[in-house]
């Protein structure tokens, strides 16, 4: 999965709650404090990456940044 | 010659009229019953049953559907047709004499629950027991039934028996196209509908001019005021009652609206705990496994709510075993749909829990689209922010072309 991917994914979560859509997706950014994700949204990004990629990123516990979930992707 | 049961085809409107004198005929002449029925011919398994309760012989109802290795499965014998030889009596019994004996017959029916793990469980009840929810008089002899259950399940068995001892005529309704239903409801003057909820939501959205039917009874799952409104609004002329029963006791309790209230003569035998109905022992079938409160009271697993300050009118919201924890907020998959089918363009749709690694279950809906109808998924769930809390909002949305059945036709939720 690329970043624009993965930014394409997350909008849509952020489209559905009515919220601003994210510009541009960096590799440092957290999920929670930069990317305003909350439980529920992290529970959907998990569901819409595997989805797509057949990859559940937080099987073995929750990732922090984009990177993270970048690597989690490139490794499967 | 007063038609009994109609039995048409699944596939287009061809029908077959069956009558009272073919019943008769049936009974008078048939030296032996079915002890388990297991074939497609509905008019065949109706005489069979007759024919079962006037010897006073035990049935197991399967379902029509019902392989052979599921067989096993449930009784752990291979299937294979068991009959009984009875013993002729030495006169004609005409139709009276035959309801009669019905009447007092000692057969018992067991039948198999769909039970919501969708694992079926036996259940017995005496055909006694069943007979305490028919009305039978003069009001009820003009009624012609659009039978809307399977046949084989108890809900079936209800109204056939309504039908049966009032000498009213049914149409098999069950599992039919909705072309089909329309056809038959017209080209008969059908007055009565008894269905699931399914049933109904599968008939809509509502096209044909329904003002000849005067009763319908909606029983076998929670119904929504929603659609409680739809068919009233439809179906002008008709009084919509709402009945509470399931396989392991029959029916307990019936309702013109979206809530119910407890008979006095059930008051010893019902009573409300953490919100859930329990049911006393000496109002279910045999062969219950459950764990019993007390060794006395039946867990129903149904919530409610009650709607008034005495606590004696209440509303049926879910079922316990149905929550769907997501985070350790517990969601009410009813309460989901209900929002769901608030939506024009939705005609149907199943809620459930999705297994997930941040929150242990996520809500997820499948819905069906109305023909010719279009809405984006994120549409539905930015309208839906409006209704629900955050939690409970599906988090993925599938737009199917239908949905899962359980064999009573109701919408399969744990598949």
């Amino acid at each position: 999965m690329t970043i624009d991917l993965l930014k394409k994914v997350i909008n849509e979560i952020k489209e559905s709650k009515n919220e601003k859509l994210i510009v541009s997706l960096e590799d440092e950014m957290t999920l929670r404090d930069d990317l305003g994700l909350n439980s529920l949204d992290l529970a959907e990004l998990t569901v819409k990456i595997e989805d797509e990629t057949g990859v559940d990123i937080f099987e073995d516990g929750l990732v922090n940044k984009v990177v993270e979930i970048l690597k989690k992707l490139e490794i499967k | 010659m007063k038609p009994f049961w109609v039995e048409t085809n699944v596939e287009n409107n061809d029908y077959q009229i069956y009558y009272y004198d073919d019943l008769v005929q049936y009974v008078n002449t048939q030296p032996t019953v079915i002890l388990n029925f297991k074939e497609e011919d509905t008019f065949g398994f109706i005489c069979n049953l007759v024919n079962a309760a006037v010897h006073n012989k035990d049935i197991v109802l399967f379902d029509l559907n019902f392989k052979d290795e599921e067989v096993v499965n449930l009784t752990g014998n291979s299937y294979f047709i068991e009959k009984s030889e009875t013993n002729q009596f030495n006169k004609y019994l005409d139709l009276d004499e035959i309801l009669k004996k019905v009447k007092e017959s000692s057969t018992r029916l067991t039948f198999f629950t769909s039970g919501t793990t969708g694992i079926p469980k036996k259940v017995t009840h005496s055909l006694n027991n069943l007979l305490r929810e028919v009305r039978i008089g003069e009001n009820y002899s003009e009624h012609f039934w659009g039978f809307g259950y399977n046949p084989t399940h108890i809900a079936g068995i209800q109204l056939l028996l309504q039908g049966l001892l009032n000498q009213n005529t049914m149409i098999n309704l069950f599992g039919r196209r909705r072309i089909s239903i329309n056809y038959f409801l017209d080209v008969f003057g059908v007055t009565n509908i008894s269905a699931t909820p399914s049933f109904f939501r599968m008939l809509m959205p509502f096209e044909k001019d329904y003002s000849l039917l005067k009763k319908i009874t909606l029983g076998g799952e929670k119904s929504t005021p929603e659609l409680i409104n739809k068919i009233k609004e439809y179906f002008p002329n008709a009084k919509v009652n709402n009945v509470y029963a399931s396989t392991e006791f029959g029916s307990l309790f019936s309702s013109c609206d979206d809530f119910f209230k407890i008979r006095e003569s059930h008051l010893n035998f019902i009573k409300i705990l953490d919100g859930r109905i329990l049911v006393h022992k000496n109002l279910l079938g045999e062969n219950i496994h459950a764990n019993f409160l007390d060794n006395e009271w039946y867990d129903t697993g149904d919530m409610i709510e009650f709607i008034d300050e005495s606590h004696t009118l209440f509303r049926i919201i879910g079922r316990s075993n149905e929550l769907i924890n997501v985070g350790g907020e517990k969601v009410n998959p009813s309460d989901v749909e209900a929002q769901l089918l608030l939506f024009e363009e939705i005609k149907e749709c199943r809620v459930y829990g999705l297994n997930n690694s941040v929150l242990g279950k996520i809500v997820a809906a499948d819905i069906v689209l109305y023909d010719n109808c279009i809405i984006e998924v994120v549409e539905i769930r930015k309208k839906l922010q409006s209704h629900l809390l955050n939690f409970k909002i599906p988090r993925k949305i599938n737009i199917v072309e239908k949905l899962e059945r359980g064999r009573t036709g109701k919408i399969a939720r744990n598949l």
